[in-house]
């Protein structure tokens, strides 16, 4: 596909039929929760669209967020997605290396200035000149500023990049912070988690695509789409907690029956993400249908939230703000669950000896 | 003992949970404004959690209508109109014959089933196409 070609252009030229795009429009609009009649509209935008220029930065991370990106899809309907962007530079996938990988970064800066996409994994350490994490002799914090400048949109993608993550985690040793912290003047999308659903990254990037414009955000700069459902709101297992029956132990009878997995420190009711819908490895599980209780991941400091074995209501002195995340999301099941909730709390305090 | 936790399917519930109700109920608001304004609507089915009991119940609740048809791209497809008129269950899968997208849509007739324009021009191209092979000569009247 040539950069002018559109995406409908080169699908039509691959064989792609007008209905299996109109499929995957409809899968996208399912995927980023736009109003259901909204998938003649997006077919339309991606249709119409070129294909995006991508640059992708790596800085302290894991390389989960691409183990992610790219073990999340088998050859499917969902491979449409990177018929749309040009990834011109990857640490991790591309073949170029040295100072041929890094020519390839500034190549497609230049070519597409003002309309590339920035897509960031990894928090930036700051701390004694940025020097924990450097790439060809730079620091982490140079090639963001020089990569960013003739952005159209930055992406956080994960945590780390989203919220500074593990290396974020008390006492944050190399001064990390998230990216939003050090781009200014551009529309800066986080897609928090650790690491995201696949779905959530490139949903992005499509709806970037059709619509020329973010989607949606929440107050934490995350697709609403994505992120404006709570874990425990549609957790299959939400029908356990509302009749009271929870597991107490990873091997108890609760626990072989599939209840509730609150009282084993369940994060679902302070945790917004779409793991319980759109789920993982092609929509087999999600932690939570694999036994064990969802950490939070995509939230804003959960590795300092006080222990993920501890029952929300647990914790009151480590993380004063979850303990009140969970009062507000409690709140919206009235008055009556309150005390139901009250109760679950004694019985939970009791557990842990509290 | 830990692996049959694994291997065990999510639970599921004997009766419908409420949200079956729920649903009929917007299907019944979707589908009265199309009859007043034209409007068409759909309800995303694949972001409710809805149980296995909850999906049997909404699909007896609605009923079996006179049109099926399935679509062949990029993995199947099933178009069904509902016991209800206007009213259609909507299924794509992928490939693999993983679920991609299910809703309810509420409409004369989906576009998906239409053909558009401009793959009926293709189309009249490939049957010229085939009549020039044979040699008939000439073009569609």
């Amino acid at each position: 596909m040539t950069q002018s070609e559109t995406v409908g252009a080169m699908l039509n030229r691959r064989g792609v039929s007008r209905r299996a795009f109109m499929k995957y429009a409809s899968y996208l609009t399912s995927v980023l929760a736009l109003p259901a009649t909204a998938g003649a509209a997006m077919a339309q935008g991606l249709a119409a669209a070129r294909r995006q220029a991508v640059i992708w930065l790596s800085f302290q991370e894991c390389t989960g967020c691409t183990e992610s990106l790219t073990r999340g899809y088998g050859p499917t309907l969902e491979d449409l997605i990177f018929q749309f962007i040009s990834l011109d530079y990857h640490h991790t996938l591309q073949a170029a290396s040295g100072e041929a990988a890094e020519a390839a970064r500034r190549q497609s800066m230049q070519e597409n200035s003002g309309r590339y996409l920035v897509v960031v994994d990894g928090s930036v350490p700051t701390r004694d000149g940025g020097v924990y994490s450097m790439i060809a002799g730079r620091t982490n914090i140079d090639i963001l500023e020089e990569t960013v400048r003739d952005a159209a949109a930055v992406i956080a993608v994960g945590t780390c990049a989203s919220f500074g993550g593990l290396p974020y985690a008390n006492p944050n040793p190399t001064g990390a912070v998230p990216i939003s912290e050090l781009v200014t003047g551009k529309p800066v999308i986080n897609v928090s988690g650790c690491p995201p659903i696949p779905e959530a990254m490139t949903g992005t990037i499509a709806h970037l695509l059709a619509f020329g414009e973010p989607p949606a955000l929440d107050g934490h700069g995350r697709p609403i789409a994505f992120f404006g459902d709570s874990i425990h709101d549609r957790c299959y297992r939400r029908a356990f907690y509302e009749r009271g029956q929870f597991a107490e132990s990873f091997d108890d009878e609760g626990a072989r029956q599939g209840w509730c997995l609150y009282k084993l420190g369940c994060k679902g009711p302070i945790a917004n993400n779409a793991c319980a819908t759109l789920k993982w490895n092609g929509g087999a599980s999600f932690p939570i249908q694999s036994g064990h209780g969802c950490f939070a991941c995509a939230a804003p400091n959960f590795w300092d939230q006080g222990g993920f074995y501890r029952p929300l209501s647990a914790i009151t002195r480590d993380a004063g703000g979850v303990a009140a995340a969970a009062a507000a999301a409690g709140a919206v099941l009235g008055a009556g669950a309150a005390v139901l909730a009250g109760q679950r709390k004694r019985e939970a305090m009791k557990g842990t000896g509290k | 003992m830990t692996t049959l936790i694994f291997n065990k399917p999510p639970p599921t519930f004997d009766e419908p949970t409420s949200l079956v109700a729920a649903v009929v109920r917007e299907v019944a608001t979707l589908l009265a404004r199309y009859a007043g304004t034209g409007e068409e609507g759909a309800i995303d089915l694949r972001t409710l959690p809805l149980t296995e009991a909850d999906r049997l119940a909404l699909r007896e609740k609605l009923g079996a209508g006179e049109v099926r048809a399935r679509i062949d791209a990029a993995g199947a497809s099933d178009i069904e109109e509902t016991g209800i008129a206007g009213v259609w269950w909507i299924r794509h899968e992928d490939c693999e014959g993983k679920l991609m997208a299910e809703q309810i849509a509420i409409t004369a007739c989906p576009a998906i089933l239409a053909a558009s324009g401009e793959d009926i021009a293709a189309g009249l191209a490939k049957l010229e196409a085939i009549l020039r092979s044979e040699g008939g000569g000439g073009s569609a009247p």
